[in-house]
């Protein structure tokens, strides 16, 4: 399955609107052979979620999920302005 | 307290039940730290009142004020008041074209927020022209523009800090698609910013790949605290006293 602006659109209302995932801040990257997601999210369900809705609605789109959990440390540093 | 004020913020933290909890480490040391504690909006997924309880279980009883304004996921399930109220039992202020007034050792830092609206930038923003949603799109956030100055006016204080979800500058979306800065936030922010003397910081959140810092036209430093844009729990900025206004 090849992926033109259309998946692109598709995708990126599935991930909005789907009440399960509500995100907007995944970026869809073509790849050679499919789609690669990349992005944040605040926990490995979310990311996990997120993948697996859109193997669901496009089992022919090769996926790979490059979705990062957002680090929650304390701050070292302070900025002056 | 020495010098000035430190302000700790963070925004899009889209709490819910996953991941209650999460921050909780990272706010132990707060008081030590910072002065008081911003949240630029998102602060839930779906913007419902359960969710607003876990934002109360994981920014309440913290040893410094915290300071919030909704963002449009916190808006999402029509139901921000009952989210705001939520928040308000939990000891949070919740601004939205209001403000507050809190004493950090000698001085009074005022703190006005919104939500705030897209709307984008000079050269390249909505106009009140055309269908009625396009006039209505473009309204709100003027609307909303105006009220935030005039609550930023009416601070009476040392200092002021701006608090919106949506950006009053196009610097910090840097990162971000350019087809979706007018929906990321609004340059009559940054109008109301500088319209008022003595602003010595604007924070907002919502452009997750945007960039940190910005500046409005006026020259006062704008910070984007997104979550996924400073990568920790919170940032603080110390603001001197270079920052602090002696108000007309």
């Amino acid at each position: 399955m090849s992926v033109d602006q259309y998946v692109e659109g598709e995708l990126q209302h599935l991930l909005a609107e789907d009440e399960r995932i509500t995100e907007q801040g995944i970026r869809f990257v073509r790849t050679e052979s499919g789609i690669s997601l990349v992005g944040e999210v605040e926990c490995a369900e979310r990311r996990d979620l997120i993948c697996q809705a859109v193997a669901e609605a496009f089992p022919d789109l090769p996926l790979r999920c490059n979705i990062g959990i957002t680090r929650v440390h304390e701050p070292e540093e302070v900025e002056e302005l | 307290m020495i010098g000035g004020v430190r302000v700790a913020a963070v925004g899009d933290v889209h709490l819910d039940a996953d991941v209650l909890g999460r921050y909780r480490p990272a706010l132990e040391h707060l008081g030590g730290k910072a002065d008081v504690l911003l949240l630029a909006g998102d602060l839930t997924r779906h913007g419902t009142p359960e969710e607003a309880r876990c934002v109360a279980l994981e920014f309440g009883g913290l040893p410094v004020p915290v300071v919030a304004v909704l963002g449009n996921h916190d808006y999402h399930s029509d139901q921000q008041d009952a989210v705001s109220s939520v928040l308000r039992d939990a000891g949070l202020a919740v601004l939205e074209c209001t403000g507050t007034v809190l004493t950090c050792g000698d001085l009074r830092v005022g703190i006005a927020g919104t939500k705030g609206f897209g709307g984008g930038f000079a050269g390249a923003c909505a106009s009140e022209f055309g269908e009625p949603e396009m006039k209505a799109f473009t309204r709100h956030g003027r609307e909303l523009a105006a009220q935030f100055a005039a609550s930023l006016a009416a601070l009476d204080c040392d200092v002021r800090i701006a608090l919106t979800h949506y950006s009053p500058v196009p610097e910090t979306l840097l990162g971000e698609p350019l087809e979706i800065y007018p929906f990321l936030g609004s340059y009559h922010l940054a109008q109301a910013i500088d319209t008022v003397p003595g602003v010595g910081l604007a924070v907002h959140g919502h452009a997750h790949a945007g960039s940190e810092r910005g500046t409005t036209p006026g020259g006062v430093p704008v910070r984007n605290v997104a979550h996924p844009v400073i990568r920790q729990a919170y940032n603080v900025y110390q603001l001197s006293m270079s920052a602090v206004l002696t108000p007309a």
